[in-house]
């Protein structure tokens, strides 16, 4: 634990030092791995430069704009790379952006975040980590983007067929009536054997198990909430693949948890230590000077003493 | 040089000013009531367009796809219960809405307050009770 303690205590030395550029940065690459991954999208129907351009646009506009533009960017350029292939299937895809932010995105934008970081976690193997990390620090806010990322990764595979079936070359307005037929008809049994929506339930239930656990006012009630998500998730998951086919593999599952519980659990030990309140660059003046300040907020030294008393 | 306790003050209050001055100026200018009604009233302009949406893709599933004749489709039955779907829905997100903008409506009320707390120790007068209503009629 107290390596954990003065391993944070140097990152957030580090990080306070340049926290400005630090976030410019992260941001940078945030964008540009969400906006590079939205290319797939394309299907091959958009040049590598092209792709490029529209990639390092974004990325860049990713470190000044706030969550919900970012949201609303991410949304138009899937449904742009989608209209190269095929103008029905984004049609579809629009609408289904556009329910999310009407119902969800515009309410609540930073929770929206959650989306793009759960996708960003099952591209890298541990999309478990976002909903255990939920539990802990969004709560009940969090079931509605969980349940969405999880509908979108588990069908994203669908829409290379939907372009197939409607493509650009075949649109006309006339047919699109047809095309929206065709669409429903190749989609609906496909949706609905693939048992996405049991494991959004299973993420969902962490969730709010997490959410409960870490609001009772218990000894360790932050450690207790993840191993109670890890292992709903665990138990909740094996169970939608022995009875309801779920396409999760078992070994993934269980090693993934292990894994998301053990970051999750890292984080929130360095949690207190790292001061979310961010150096400041004021100016003021008064009948005699002028003032150029920087603030920058301490870590708090007593929260650390307090932790190293319980531990004895 | 002023002394630091002035300087400290003043940067607190910049900083302040800096962060959420403006949006809190600007929500505080209105009564809580009249903000969390504007705020709501996107929140449901927003919800009447997806729910016309939705409306919009049952009726298109219905009338193409399952087949059913168009004036079962568009029957008063059928028209009750995407009514009562779209009033529940407006209550739900009239509900998620007053919540949310009320406790963010407290939340830069109660800025604003420290704010002006700051203000008054900073220009050296006596702090007295200054109450929400002062607040507000002293910044309209």
């Amino acid at each position: 634990m107290e390596i954990v303690i003065s391993f944070g205590q140097s990152l957030t030395a580090v990080y306070k030092k340049a926290e400005v550029q630090f976030n410019v940065i992260f941001k940078l690459i945030a964008g540009l791995f969400v906006f590079g991954r939205l290319s797939v999208l394309s299907m091959g129907s958009a040049s590598s430069l092209y792709i490029l351009i529209i990639t390092i646009c974004c990325g860049v506009l990713t470190t000044f704009v706030t969550p919900s533009i970012f949201m609303v960017l991410a949304a138009f350029i899937a449904c742009f790379y989608l209209f190269l292939a095929s103008v029905e299937t984004a049609l579809a895809a629009f609408i289904f952006c556009f329910l999310l932010f009407v119902f969800y995105v515009h309410i609540f934008p930073k929770e929206s975040l959650v989306i793009p970081a759960m996708l960003s976690a099952y591209f890298f193997k541990i999309p478990y980590v976002v909903p255990i990390f939920a539990a802990l620090y969004i709560g009940v806010r969090a079931l509605v983007p969980v349940g969405a990322a999880v509908f979108i990764w588990s069908n994203t595979h669908l829409l290379k067929g939907m372009a197939e079936i409607t493509p650009k070359a075949d649109f006309t307005p006339v047919g699109i009536l047809d095309s929206a037929i065709k669409i429903y008809e190749y989609l609906q049994p496909t949706i609905v054997e693939n048992g996405w929506h049991f494991v959004a339930i299973v993420f969902c239930f962490s969730v709010i198990i997490g959410w409960v656990v870490s609001n009772m006012f218990v000894d360790y009630e932050r450690e207790l909430a993840i191993v109670a998500s890890g292992i709903t998730i665990m138990v909740g998951l094996l169970i939608a693949i022995f009875f309801a086919n779920a396409q999760v593999s078992i070994i993934g599952a269980i090693l993934g948890t292990i894994i998301s519980c053990g970051i999750v659990y890292v984080v929130q030990s360095m949690d207190f230590v790292l001061d979310y309140g961010s150096a400041q660059r004021v100016k003021f003046q008064d009948d005699n000077y002028f003032y150029y300040v920087k603030a920058v907020p301490k870590i708090k030294e007593a929260k650390i003493e307090e932790i190293n008393e319980e531990t004895k | 040089m002023e002394d630091l306790k002035k300087v400290r003050i003043m940067t607190n209050l910049a900083i302040y000013d800096k962060n959420h001055g403006e949006e809190d100026r600007k929500i505080t200018s209105h009564y809580r009531r009249d903000y969390v009604y504007k705020k709501n009233l996107r929140i449901r302009i927003g919800v009447f367009l997806g729910s016309a949406v939705l409306a919009m893709l049952y009726y298109g599933y219905k009338l193409f796809i399952a087949g059913t004749d168009i004036f079962t489709t568009f029957s008063k039955a059928e028209g009750i219960k995407i009514g009562t779907a779209v009033v529940i829905l407006f209550v739900i997100y009239t509900i998620i809405g007053t919540v949310i903008n009320r406790e963010r409506y407290n939340l830069a009320e109660e800025r604003c307050l420290q704010y002006e707390k700051m203000l008054s120790k900073l220009n050296g007068k006596k702090e007295t009770h200054i109450t929400k209503e002062d607040n507000k009629n002293e910044r309209t």
